[in-house]
C-alpha cells in the first residue's frame, strides 16, 4: 500500500462547476497593499507545515544525521566524534557485494520503468477508449491495492512455492521449480514479476483516469485531422499525461535507493546477496541491529551515502524534466 | 488547426462524434486477452484463499493445499476468539475485542488520512500560487525528504511523541501525519500550478480575500483530488500495523490485530487457513468502502491534468 | 454493461455488510475467550505489574507462580493506610515486541523479555537495579543466593563491576530461560524400524547390516561413548549420522530428516553453532565472546584437507578473529553443507521452500505416517521448544486419532548431537568416567529478567521479592515440570520430577544435565559494542571469490561453495573487517 502510487484530480464537471465566472477589469492599483497582505496570509498557514517538519522531522532525524558521525560505546555509555563509519560500512559489506545491490537496485528500477510504464499507458489507453470491460477491469485492477501488503505477500507466497507446485504435480506429474529458491535462478525474476503484478492495476488506473481528463474536443480535431490509434496515443494522449509521468519519473529516482521490492515480505533478514537491493539491505540491516546501538553509527553512515547520490540525480531529473518534458499546454 | 474549429462547430451544431470508442484490431484483442488473463490471476488468488480459509489446517489443508475444501469448515469462529489484543498501559489493561479495534482503527485511518491530505493540500496550494523564493525551497524539500533513508530514528521520534504528550493519542497520531511531505504534495502543487493566474486575480480584484480564494475557488476546485487522496490515505493506515503497535498501545487497531494473529500467532492461530480467515475478516470493511466508493475513488486519478 | 456491474456491486455490497454484522454479531459475543491479559484489577490489592513474552515456553508457568505467591502473601500490607490487603500479579501475556522506551513508560514492571540486549537496556537506562535479589540471601530459600545459581560466565556478564558504592556487582537483570536448536527424533518409529547402531558392526559392511533390524541385538554406546545410556545406539559420529540417514531414505524409503525451508538458514545455522559448541567445549568457545584466553586447535585448509597449527594461539581482542579458524568450525561446516547439498538425506525442496515455516514442518513430523496418506519423517531439526509451538497439533491429533497421540505420550525424543569423530567420543567418554559433562550446549535465545526504570520507589522491594520468589529451587523446577524446558541457571533435577515430564521433557533435560552451557556473552567491550554481530546465525559470516556471505547454509545451497572454500572464506571476512569493530 505504501508503495502505491496513485494520483488525482478532478473531473470536468468538478471543475466547470466550481470555477466563477471570469470577469475582467480593474488592474492591479492596490499590488504593494495585497503584497503585504499576501505575505501575512502566507507566513499564517505556512507555520503549521513548517512547525510540524521542524519537530517531526528535523529534530527527530538530526540525531540520526549525527549518529553517522559517532561512535557509541555502549559499555562505557561514552560517545566519541569519528569519520571511520563510512569506511567501516563499506568494509563491511564490501564492494563487490555493493556492486550486485547497485545492478540490481538499477536493473529493479529500470525494469519497472521500462515495463510498468508502458503496459499501465498501453492498458490505460484501451480503458479509456471504452472497449470491451473496461469498466470492469478499472474495478478489478485496484483490487491488490487495498488488500494489505502483509496478506497479499503470504497469499502470493503460499500459492506460488506451496499450491502450486503441488497442483502442477497433482496434474502433470511434473516438478514445478521453487522459483522464489535464489538456487533456482528465478527468484529476482519472480520478486519482479511480484512486483509489477501488484502495481499493475494500480499504474493502468492512474493513467486511464489521467487520459479522461483529456478534453473530448481536443480528440476530436485530432481524429478529423486524420490522427487516430497510435498517432493519436503519440501525439495527443502521451503530452497530456506527461505531468502525471514526470512526477512519477522523479520519485522514481529516490526508489533506486529505497525501493526493497519486496523482498523483506518474501525473505525476512535472509535474502541472498545475489538479488538485495540498496533499500532491501538498509532496512533488512537496521531491523537486525535492532537494539544494538553500537551496530547503528554504520547503518546511518551507510544511509548518508545513499542520500548524498540520491540528492543530486533527483534534483537533475527535475531539472531535465522541467526543461525538455513537452510544456502542458 | 483546422480540426479544432470544425470539432466546435460539429459540437455548436450538436453534432456528435464518437469520441472514445475505437475499432476492434488485432492489438486490442491482444490487450483484452492480457487483461482477461491478469484479472483471472488476481481472482485464483483470492479464490484459493478463501479456500484455504475454509479447509481444516490440519487434516484437510496440509495435504490438499490447492482443491476444494473436502469438508467445509468454520475457522472464522477460532479467529475471531482468538482475534484480541492484550493491553497493559498506565490507561487501561485489559483485552481489547474486535469491535473496538473497528472504531480505533476508523478514527486513526480517518484522523490521519485527514490532515495528511490536508496539510499538503494547503502548503501546496501557497507554494504554487505564491512565488516566494520559500516555495521553491520547499518544493526542494519535500523531493529530498523522498529520497532520504532514515535510519534508527524511532527511539528519538517516540522520545519526542512523549515529551509533546502525543504518545499513545489518537489526535496525536492525527498531529504526527499532519506533514506536507510525500508526493502528494506534487500532485497538488501541479494541479494548483496549472490553474491560470486569472480566476484567482479575478476573484481578488472582486474584493475576496486571500482566505476566501483559498476556501471559495480553491479546495472545491480540487475537492475530487482531495477525497481521492483521502481515500488512498485512508487504506493505507487503515492497513498500517506499525504506527499504531508502537505509537497507541492503548489503542489497538483492527490491522495491529492481524498482525498479532498472523505475525505472532497463539498456538490455535499458527495455521494458514487461520491466517487467510483473519485476512479475510480485516479485508471485508475496507472492501465494502471500496466498493461504495469505487466509482467517485477510480473517477478522478490523476496527476495535474487540468484541461488545457 | 454499466447497470449490471451496478447491479452486481450492489448484491455484492449488501452481502459483505450481512456477512460483516453478523461477523461483528459474532465478535461481540466471542470475545473473552483464551486471552491473555483478562483479570480484571482488584481494588482491594496492590498490583505488580509482569510482562511475560508469550512465546515457545508459554505462560503456564507464569500462572503458577502467581497462584503461589498471591496466596502467600495474602494478608501483607503493602500499602499501609489504603486498607489495601494482599498482593495481585497482572500478568501481561503479549509476543508485542518491548523496546527501551516501552520498558521505560510501559505499565509492567517486572519484564520476563528474550532477544533482548542487556547492555543497551542499561544504556538508555531502562531497567532498575535489582542487586539485592540477586546477591543478597534469597528470603524464601535461607542460605541460598540466586547468584550462586549462574554461571561464572553469567555473574561476569551480568553483574557490573566498579558501579556500585558496596563494592558489590551491580545487577540490573539476570538469565530468565534458555534454548539451543538441535535434532528431534520418533522414538516409536525407530524402535519399530530398528533404527539403531549394532556394536563391534563392520564398518565395511553393507548398510543394512550395521543396524540392530531385529532390535535384539547389543547396541552401540552412542555419543556419550558411555553403554547402558538413553543414547544408545544412537548416532555417535558425523559418519554414523549420514549411514543412518542413508539407510533411513534409501532402506527404508522415509523421510530422514526434515527442516523448515522458510527459515533453513537461521535453523541450520544455529545448529551449526551447536555442532561447533559441542566440539570445541565450554572454555574454547567462550573464547569467542571473551576474547581472552589461548586457542588451542586452530588451523587451516591445506590440499582440501583441515591441518591444525603447530603451535596455540593467545587471544586478545585485536586478534579475536583467527578463532574463526577453530577445528569445530570446519567440522561442522563440512556435517552441514553434507546435509544441504545431499537430497535424499532431508526433505527435497520443502528445505528451502519459502512457504514452509518451522510449524509446517511440525505439523509434518508429528502427522506425516499417521494420516494414511504420507510417508514418516523419522528427525526434524527445531528448537528445544518447539513442542509448546505444536501444543495444538498435538491436542488436535488426540481429538482425532485418540490419546496415544498427545504430548504426554507420544514418544518423541531429543537426540544428542553426534560427534565429529571417534577421538571427540572417546573424549566424551573420558570426561563422563570423571564425573564431568560429556557433552556442551549454546544458548541462542537471550532471555532477561528485570524491572523497569519507571517502578515506583515503594514497588521496587515489592518486584526484588517477586524475582527472589520466582528463582527458587521449587519455582525453577516447577517451571521444568510445566514446559518440559529449564530455566538459564543452575539447578537440579531429580528423578522423581523427570518422571512426570512427558518422554521428550524428559529426554530434553536429561541431556542438558549431563552438558556444560555457553552463555554467548562476555563483558568485553568489543562484545557489548557489537551484540548483534555475535548473534550465532549472523557470526559465521564469509568472504569467498571477494562475495560476502551472511548464512553458511545458503551460500552452499545456492552458491554451491564447499565447506573448505567457506571455512577459508570466514577468517578472510574476519581479518578483513576486524578493524572495523574493534
Amino acid at each position: 500500500m505504501e508503495e502505491m502510487r496513485m494520483v488525482a484530480t478532478q473531473t470536468s464537471e468538478a471543475e466547470s462547476g466550481a470555477l466563477p465566472p471570469f470577469s475582467g477589469g480593474r488592474k492591479k492599483k492596490t499590488l504593494l497593499k495585497s503584497n503585504k497582505k499576501d505575505l501575512a496570509f502566507y507566513i499564517a498557514l505556512m507555520a503549521w507545515p513548517v512547525l510540524q517538519f521542524a519537530v517531526c522531522y528535523i529534530w527527530v532525524n538530526v540525531s540520526s544525521f549525527l549518529m553517522a558521525f559517532q561512535d557509541i560505546n555502549v559499555a562505557t555509555g561514552v560517545t566519541t566524534w569519528t569519520w571511520k563509519n563510512f569506511a567501516n560500512i563499506i568494509t563491511e559489506i564490501s564492494w563487490a557485494n555493493l556492486g550486485t545491490m547497485a545492478l540490481n537496485s538499477v536493473l529493479a528500477w529500470a525494469l519497472l520503468l521500462v515495463i510498468s510504464i508502458p503496459l499501465g499507458l498501453l492498458f490505460s489507453y484501451y480503458i479509456y477508449k471504452k472497449m470491451p470491460g473496461s469498466i470492469f477491469f478499472r474495478a478489478v485492477l485496484f483490487l491488490p491495492s487495498i488488500v494489505s501488503a502483509i496478506v497479499m505477500v503470504t497469499i502470493f507466497r503460499y500459492f506460488v512455492s506451496s499450491a502450486l507446485p503441488s497442483f502442477v504435480q497433482d496434474l502433470f506429474g511434473a516438478e514445478f521449480p521453487n522459483v522464489l529458491d535464489p538456487a533456482t535462478g528465478y527468484a529476482f525474476w519472480t520478486v519482479i514479476f511480484y512486483t509489477i503484478w501488484v502495481g499493475f492495476g494500480t499504474s493502468v488506473l492512474m493513467y486511464s483516469n489521467g487520459m479522461s481528463g483529456i478534453d473530448p474536443e481536443l480528440v476530436d480535431a485530432a481524429h478529423i485531422d486524420g490522427a487516430t490509434g497510435i498517432r493519436e496515443f503519440w501525439h495527443i494522449t502521451l503530452p497530456l499525461v506527461f505531468p502525471t509521468l514526470s512526477v512519477f519519473l522523479i520519485t522514481s529516482i529516490a526508489n533506486i535507493f529505497i525501493n526493497q521490492i519486496n523482498l523483506y515480505s518474501f525473505y525476512g533478514g535472509t535474502a541472498h546477496s545475489s538479488i538485495q537491493t540498496f533499500g532491501y539491505y538498509l532496512y533488512m540491516a537496521v531491523k537486525r541491529a535492532d537494539g544494538d546501538y553500537g551496530t547503528f553509527p554504520r547503518l546511518a553512515a551507510f544511509g548518508l551515502i545513499l542520500t548524498a547520490i540520491a540528492i543530486p540525480l533527483t534534483l537533475f531529473v527535475r531539472w531535465l524534466l522541467e526543461k525538455f518534458g513537452p510544456s502542458e499546454n | 488547426m483546422f480540426g479544432r474549429e470544425l470539432a466546435k462547430r460539429n459540437k455548436l451544431l450538436g453534432i456528435r462524434r464518437e469520441r472514445t470508442h475505437a475499432r476492434f484490431t488485432p492489438v486490442t484483442v491482444v490487450m483484452l486477452i492480457v487483461l482477461i488473463l491478469y484479472v483471472a490471476s488476481l481472482f485464483l488468488l483470492f479464490l484459493w484463499a478463501v479456500m484455504a480459509a475454509f479447509k481444516d489446517p490440519l487434516f484437510d489443508f496440509r495435504v490438499n493445499p490447492w482443491g476444494f475444501p473436502r469438508e467445509w469448515v468454520w475457522n472464522f469462529s477460532t479467529v475471531f476468539a482468538e482475534f484480541e489484543v492484550p493491553v497493559s498501559t498506565a490507561k487501561r489493561i485489559g483485552s481489547v475485542g474486535m469491535g473496538e479495534m473497528y472504531l480505533y482503527s476508523f478514527l486513526y485511518a480517518g484522523g490521519c488520512a485527514f490532515f495528511n491530505t490536508l496539510v499538503p493540500c494547503i502548503t501546496a496550494y501557497l507554494c504554487a500560487r505564491f512565488k516566494y523564493k520559500f516555495s521553491r525551497v520547499m518544493h526542494t524539500i519535500v523531493l529530498i525528504t523522498m529520497v532520504i533513508p532514515v535510519v534508527g530514528s524511532l527511539p528519538a521520534e517516540i522520545r519526542m511523541a512523549q515529551a509533546l504528550k502525543l504518545y499513545d493519542e489518537i489526535w496525536g497520531m492525527w498531529i504526527l501525519k499532519a506533514n506536507f511531505l510525500g508526493m502528494y504534495f506534487l500532485v497538488f502543487y501541479n494541479i494548483f500550478k496549472a490553474l491560470p493566474d486569472a480566476y484567482t486575480e479575478a476573484a481578488k480584484i472582486d474584493g475576496a480575500g486571500n482566505m476566501q480564494v483559498l476556501l471559495r475557488i480553491a479546495l472545491p476546485l480540487v475537492r475530487n483530488t482531495f477525497f481521492t487522496v483521502f481515500l488512498i490515505y485512508f487504506i493505507q493506515y487503515w492497513n498500517d500495523y506499525q504506527t499504531p503497535l508502537i505509537y497507541l498501545p492503548s489503542y489497538p487497531t483492527i490491522a495491529n490485530g492481524m498482525y498479532t494473529v498472523a505475525v505472532t500467532p497463539s498456538t490455535e492461530m499458527n495455521f494458514v487457513p487461520m491466517r487467510m480467515a483473519a485476512a479475510i475478516i480485516m479485508l471485508v470493511p475496507i472492501l465494502v468502502v471500496f466498493l461504495v466508493f469505487q466509482k467517485r475513488l477510480l473517477g478522478n486519478l490523476t496527476i495535474g491534468g487540468i484541461k488545457g | 454493461m454499466n447497470r449490471t456491474f451496478k447491479k452486481i456491486a450492489a448484491a455484492v455490497l449488501s452481502a459483505l455488510l450481512g456477512v460483516l454484522a453478523a461477523l461483528s454479531a459474532v465478535a461481540c459475543s466471542g470475545t473473552g475467550g483464551g486471552g491473555s491479559y483478562t483479570e480484571a484489577i482488584d481494588k482491594n490489592r496492590t498490583q505488580l505489574y509482569v510482562y511475560n513474552y508469550d512465546g515457545g515456553f508459554g505462560s503456564e508457568w507464569l500462572n503458577k507462580i502467581k497462584q503461589r505467591y498471591e496466596a502467600l502473601h495474602a494478608d501483607e500490607e503493602y500499602e499501609p493506610g489504603t486498607g489495601k490487603r494482599g498482593i495481585q500479579i497482572m500478568v501481561n501475556n503479549t509476543k508485542n515486541a518491548v523496546t527501551s522506551e516501552t520498558i521505560k513508560s510501559g505499565q509492567d514492571e517486572v519484564y520476563f523479555i528474550e532477544n533482548m540486549y542487556y547492555y543497551s537496556l542499561r544504556y538508555d537506562g531502562a531497567i532498575k537495579d535489582i542487586t539485592d535479589a540477586v546477591s543478597a540471601e534469597n528470603k524464601y530459600e535461607p542460605g541460598k543466593t540466586i547468584e550462586e545459581k549462574l554461571t561464572d560466565e553469567q555473574q561476569a556478564f551480568y553483574g557490573i563491576e566498579g558501579v556500585r558504592a558496596d563494592g558489590k556487582a551491580q545487577y540490573l537483570g539476570i538469565p530468565h530461560y534458555f534454548g539451543s536448536y538441535g535434532l528431534v527424533y520418533n522414538k516409536t518409529l525407530f524402535d519399530e524400524k530398528g533404527y539403531y547402531f549394532l556394536n563391534d558392526y563392520d564398518e565395511d559392511a553393507p548398510l543394512e547390516d550395521k543396524f540392530d533390524f531385529y532390535g535384539t541385538g547389543q547396541r552401540s554406546p552412542g555419543p556419550d561413548g558411555t553403554p547402558g545410556t538413553d543414547d544408545d545406539g544412537l548416532p555417535a559420529t558425523y559418519q554414523e549420522f549420514y549411514w543412518l540417514l542413508e539407510y533411513i531414505a534409501r532402506v527404508n524409503l522415509q523421510t530422514a530428516l526434515s527442516w523448515t525451508g522458510q527459515y533453513y538458514t537461521q535453523y541450520l545455522g544455529f545448529l551449526l553453532n551447536a555442532l561447533v559448541a559441542d566440539y570445541e567445549g565450554l572454555a574454547q568457545m567462550m573464547l569467542n565472546y571473551t576474547f581472552k584466553g589461548v586457542a588451542t586447535d586452530l588451523g587451516t585448509i591445506v590440499g582440501g584437507e583441515f591441518t591444525e597449527d603447530l603451535a596455540d594461539l593467545p587471544i586478545e581482542e585485536s586478534n579475536g578473529w583467527e578463532l574463526k579458524r577453530q577445528a569445530g568450525v570446519y567440522y561442522a561446516l563440512d556435517l552441514i553443507e553434507t546435509l544441504v547439498d545431499t537430497p535424499k538425506y532431508h526433505n527435497g525442496t520443502n528445505a528451502f521452500a519459502d512457504a514452509y515455516s518451522h510449524l509446517n514442518n511440525q505439523q509434518d513430523f508429528l502427522m506425516s505416517g499417521v494420516d494414511g496418506i504420507t510417508t514418516p519423517v523419522a528427525m526434524i531439526l527445531d528448537g528445544m521448544w518447539w513442542q509448546s509451538e505444536a501444543s495444538q497439533v498435538f491436542s488436535s491429533m488426540a481429538d482425532h486419532y485418540g490419546d496415544e497421540y498427545s504430548m504426554e505420550n507420544r514418544d518423541l525424543r531429543w537426540m544428542p548431537l553426534p560427534k565429529a569423530n571417534k577421538e571427540k567420543v572417546a573424549e566424551a567418554a573420558e570426561k563422563i568416567k570423571k564425573g564431568e559433562n560429556g557433552h556442551t550446549i549454546a544458548d541462542s535465545l537471550y532471555s532477561l529478567c528485570c524491572v523497569s526504570s519507571g517502578i515506583e520507589d515503594w514497588k521496587l522491594p515489592i518486584a526484588i521479592d517477586f524475582i527472589q520468589f520466582c528463582n527458587t529451587d521449587e519455582s525453577l523446577i516447577e517451571f521444568t515440570t510445566t514446559t518440559n524446558a529449564m530455566k538459564a541457571l543452575t539447578y537440579k533435577v531429580d528423578d522423581t520430577v523427570l518422571q512426570q515430564l512427558s518422554p521428550y521433557g524428559r529426554s530434553l533435560v536429561e541431556y542438558i544435565q549431563s552438558a556444560d552451557i555457553v552463555y554467548p556473552y562476555s563483558q568485553a567491550e568489543l562484545y557489548i559494542n557489537n551484540s548483534s554481530m555475535f548473534r550465532a546465525d549472523e557470526y559465521y559470516r564469509a568472504t569467498v571469490s571477494g562475495v560476502n556471505k551472511t548464512y553458511p547454509a545458503q551460500a552452499f545451497h545456492v552458491d554451491g561453495i564447499s565447506a573448505e572454500d567457506y571455512f577459508t572464506g570466514l577468517a578472510t571476512y574476519y581479518k578483513n573487517t576486524w578493524n572495523t569493530i574493534v
